[in-house]
């Protein structure tokens, strides 16, 4: 079913927070707007973004994850206000989910969500956060892993087969194996 | 070279050889005095050849000042009146002439009849009349100019006369006796011989003789073509006196004045005023000779002797000849003898002289030197006229120029307006580019003080360095006021290319500031009162420069422009109403109240042009409040107004435009303004109206349309109406920062966007 016009705007990065912000706050988004590529900036009013996060509270409604809390986290991604390997410490900050979950909805994010703009995602991460990501090839293949195991950091991670080469450098993104049941990935365009 | 020329130069060479290698033993009386004897034997040879030689010579020069004195007093104390054969000859020619007076009659009479240019009556009666009386007096008027180049001429002779010594002739044999030639009396063979038992040695003597020699030739060589030219003139006046009629008759026909009229008088003139001329060189040469003794280098300069000759020696030979070869010359050039054969001769004299004489060549060059020099010199004042002092100069063909440019205006009763300005701008432009000349051959460091003392030259001279000096920029606006009082008024063409150069160098650069400028501009500084020109090329400059800031310069530049429309033109052309209304605000209050605070049409104009192009005819608010002052569509209306209503080329143009950024000002005006309009507006029928609008445009259209569009809550409204989420995305995609800024409250509900525009 096709989104309205209050959804689109409510689950829109671009638009979230517009109405109740100061003026001067409102300057201060769009300038850092102004200084993404206008990939990033045309993803931010993308409909399939709101359609992302409308599918992802329906598929999480029953642990309150809110629309435009989701909004808010990929505007701040996007604008570089976070960074984005802390997509799930902010999810299970500000969704207060735990932080399997948190992995797992961070994992949905960045492999199904980004891929169209993770290298542009990259490229601004990495001039705002130099050296905190990964060599290139090894990102392109990032989802977020969770152990399962409460209490430990969740950590993305590069594929097994990029893992032994990645070994050393991408230190953000390795950490432990996602375990059995953690490692599930959403395939949130099947859905309806 | 000839052998003539061979054997003298063999001989010359033996005589070198044996002065230079006979060995030179001082005598030595002790010693069988065979020095003595030997050295005594060479110095009788010379001595033979020093007398047979300048003997010569001075019999020469001796022969020809007797002739010359004969000729010359002769020339001047007679042979010009009561001669005989020239009186008779005369009369017969003039009487023989007089005939052909009847004859003009008939030619004038035709010409006249068929309006033959040039022999009309009106161009044939005058120069006939004063032929047909003066013709009787043609030998009287001959003999009178004769008589005055005489006594010119006896003037110099005069001069050259030694009461003591005698007559001219007798003059020149004394001073060019070999004796008095060389310094010390070696002439005689027993000096020779003294001087060769003395240390000079013999290559002194041989040297002194041969100095001596060539001394004595040119001035052989001088009074030979003196003598000539003496004779030659005697014999051409007179014939020149007695075909005077026939040359008082050509003054009559304009076709034959010239070849008869013209070309007696040159040759007349040139062989009258010959011998004055020559005598005059001459009569320096006499002087050097007789006051030889007074000629004196620094002492010890004077005192150098080579070859028996001492500095001063050489001082008084070289002058001496430079005024007997320089008079030579000069007669050369004014002999007027082309094709008697004389001049021929007279060049072969001189060439001799050239060859033969030491230092003639030296003199040949500097008198080619000197004669470009003066032809330059002669050709300048004949154009420019003789400088008298103070930078003024009299005659050339230039003033003549400018006075009958002057005249022809003022008798040509407004047929010629302007012919004076035009002819002087033309001999000054002509100026100009001589003092350019003189400028690239000037050093840089040197080249403003040049053109200082040029233009302070009189006339079109000083004319064309000042414009100069004002195109290099050295220009004040004191040298300004100064042309202004020293060249005419402003209006002058000489000031008004005074002002175009100018602007040229740049205007600004007049001016010690800013403000300055603008003062002189306003007329409100008292020393550039009355200088409308400057004023007006002024406000010009300050428009061009973005400098007119505020509508009471620019209504007064108006004023002062108005008379000349090209350069009001020019002004408006430039203005730029945002360099007086410099903000937004600004623009938008002058447009609403532009009645009272412009006044002007071509400066409304402007402004609704500039704010149409910038998108300003929008609503007006408070910077600070942001409270607002005016709508849109007011500001529209007034803008239509200034552009003579909406059906005007114009007007529709302003409505297109606003179209394209802001749709809702001009359906908000046409609904405000419609007739019965409601005094509030329906906001339903405004977005109805939008959505109708927008129907027809691109997502890139929109897109392109202003912040205020998107910023006002019926736009939103209107974007949710007609398109879907997806679509809405699309649009905002690719969307430029201003309408993303303005989209701020696009998410507010509906119902909060109703508003109602009072």
């Amino acid at each position: 079913m096709p989104l309205t016009h209050q959804k689109y705007l409510q689950y829109s990065p671009f638009f979230v927070d517009a109405t109740e912000m100061s003026d001067l706050d409102w300057e201060r988004l769009n300038t850092k707007i102004d200084k993404i590529p206008q990939t990033l900036a045309d993803f931010l009013v993308d409909i399939k973004v709101s359609e992302f996060i409308d599918a992802l509270a329906q598929k999480y409604i029953q642990l309150s994850v809110q629309g435009p809390d989701m909004a808010r986290l990929i505007r701040d991604v996007v604008i570089r206000d976070i960074f984005i390997g802390d997509i799930p410490k902010e999810i299970s900050d500000r969704l207060g989910v735990d932080q399997t979950l948190a992995r797992e909805i961070a994992n949905l994010i960045i492999s199904q969500l980004f891929t169209p703009i993770i290298e542009d995602i990259k490229k601004v991460q990495n001039e705002r956060y130099p050296g905190r990501l990964p060599a290139q090839s090894q990102v392109s293949g990032v989802r977020v892993q969770g152990s399962g195991q409460s209490g430990q950091d969740p950590k993305p991670v590069a594929p097994p087969s990029y893992a032994k080469a990645s070994e050393g450098t991408a230190k953000h993104y390795q950490g432990e194996e996602l375990p059995e049941s953690g490692g599930n990935i959403i395939d949130l365009r099947s859905k309806s | 070279m000839s052998k003539k020329g061979n054997k003298f130069g063999v001989l010359l060479a033996v005589i070198i050889l044996l002065a230079v290698f006979v060995p030179q033993y001082q005598a030595r009386a002790d010693l069988f005095d065979i020095g003595s004897i030997a050295s005594g034997a060479v110095a009788k040879v010379v001595g033979y050849i020093n007398t047979l030689l300048l003997g010569f010579l001075g019999e020469v020069i001796s022969y020809f000042a007797q002739l010359i004195e004969e000729f010359i007093t002769l020339q001047t104390n007679g042979g010009i009146y009561n001669v005989a054969i020239v009186d008779g000859s005369w009369t017969i020619i003039r009487n023989f002439v007089n005939l052909f007076f009847i004859l003009a009659l008939i030619v004038m009479a035709f010409g006249t009849i068929f309006n033959i240019q040039r022999y009309t009556w009106k161009n044939m009666l005058a120069p006939f009349l004063i032929a047909a009386l003066l013709i009787n007096f043609s030998l009287t008027i001959g003999q009178y100019i004769i008589t005055v180049a005489n006594g010119l001429a006896t003037v110099f002779l005069r001069e050259m006369q030694d009461p003591q010594v005698g007559g001219i002739a007798a003059n020149f044999q004394n001073g060019f006796s070999s004796a008095k030639i060389i310094t010390s009396g070696t002439t005689s063979i027993s000096a020779l011989q003294a001087m060769g038992d003395a240390a000079a040695g013999i290559g002194s003597v041989v040297l002194t003789l041969i100095f001596s020699v060539i001394f004595l030739a040119a001035i052989a060589l001088a009074f030979i073509a003196t003598a000539i030219f003496s004779i030659v003139r005697l014999f051409m006046l007179w014939f020149l006196l007695i075909i005077s009629p026939i040359a008082w008759f050509g003054y009559t026909m304009p076709n034959l004045r010239s070849g008869t009229w013209s070309a007696w008088w040159k040759q007349f003139l040139c062989w009258c005023f010959f011998l004055p001329y020559f005598l005059f060189f001459m009569m320096f040469a006499v002087s050097f000779i007789k006051n030889k003794g007074l000629i004196s280098l620094p002492s010890t300069l004077g005192r150098i002797s080579v070859a028996g000759m001492t500095g001063n020696d050489f001082v008084f030979y070289l002058l001496s000849l430079i005024f007997l070869f320089g008079g030579m010359a000069i007669a050369h050039k004014l002999a007027c003898a082309s094709g008697t054969g004389v001049k021929a001769v007279f060049g072969k004299i001189e060439t001799g002289v050239r060859k033969y004489a030491p230092g003639a060549a030296y003199v040949r060059a500097t008198y080619t030197g000197a004669k470009e020099g003066l032809a330059a010199k002669g050709a300048e004042i004949k154009e420019r006229g003789m400088p008298i002092g103070f930078g003024r100069r009299v005659g050339g063909e230039q003033a003549e120029r400018l006075r009958t440019a002057r005249v022809a205006e003022a008798f040509g009763m407004g047929a010629k307006v302007g012919e004076a300005g035009r002819v002087q701008m033309a001999e000054i432009e002509k100026e100009a580019k001589r003092v350019r000349e003189q400028l690239l051959r000037t050093p840089a460091d040197q080249q403003k003080s040049f053109l200082e003392s040029s233009r302070s030259q009189k006339g079109v001279i000083g004319q064309a360095a000042a414009l100069e000096y004002v195109k290099q920029g050295y220009s004040t606006l004191a040298d300004y006021q100064e042309a202004v009082k020293k060249f005419g008024d402003e209006n002058s063409a000489f000031m008004r290319q005074y002002l175009e150069n100018l602007k040229q160098a740049k205007l600004s650069d007049l001016f010690k500031s800013p403000d300055a400028e603008l003062r002189i501009a306003r007329g409100e500084a008292e020393e550039t009162v009355g200088l409308v020109n400057l004023r007006r090329e002024l406000y010009k400059d300050l428009a061009k420069r973005n400098r007119i800031n505020n509508t009471a310069d620019y209504n007064q530049a108006k004023e002062i422009l108005s008379p000349i429309p090209a350069e009001l033109r020019s002004f408006l052309d430039s203005v730029k109403a945002e360099a007086i209304f410099t903000t937004r605000e600004q623009r938008q209050d002058a447009l609403l109240d532009s009645t009272n605070k412009i006044g002007d049409a071509d400066l409304e104009k402007k402004l609704v042009e500039f704010m149409k192009e910038k998108k300003e005819i929008t609503d007006f608010r408070k910077k600070d409040t942001k409270e607002l002052v005016a709508a849109g569509w007011q500001l529209r209306e007034k803008a239509l107004e200034i552009l003579g209503g909406k059906e005007t080329f114009d007007g529709k143009g302003l409505i297109k435009e606003i179209n394209n950024y802001n749709p809702i000002i001009n359906i908000e005006a046409e609904m405000r303004t419609a007739p019965g309009a409601k005094p509030f507006l329906d906001n339903e029928e405004l977005i109805s109206k939008l959505q109708e609008e927008l129907k027809g445009k691109s997502y890139a259209d929109i897109r392109k349309m202003s912040g205020k569009f998107f910023e006002d809550p019926a736009a939103q409204e209107a974007i949710k109406r007609m398109y879907d989420p997806k679509e809405i995305a699309d649009l905002i995609k690719n969307s430029s920062q201003e309408m993303r800024r303005a989209l701020k409250d696009f998410a507010i509900s509906e119902e909060k966007t109703k508003r109602s525009r009072t």
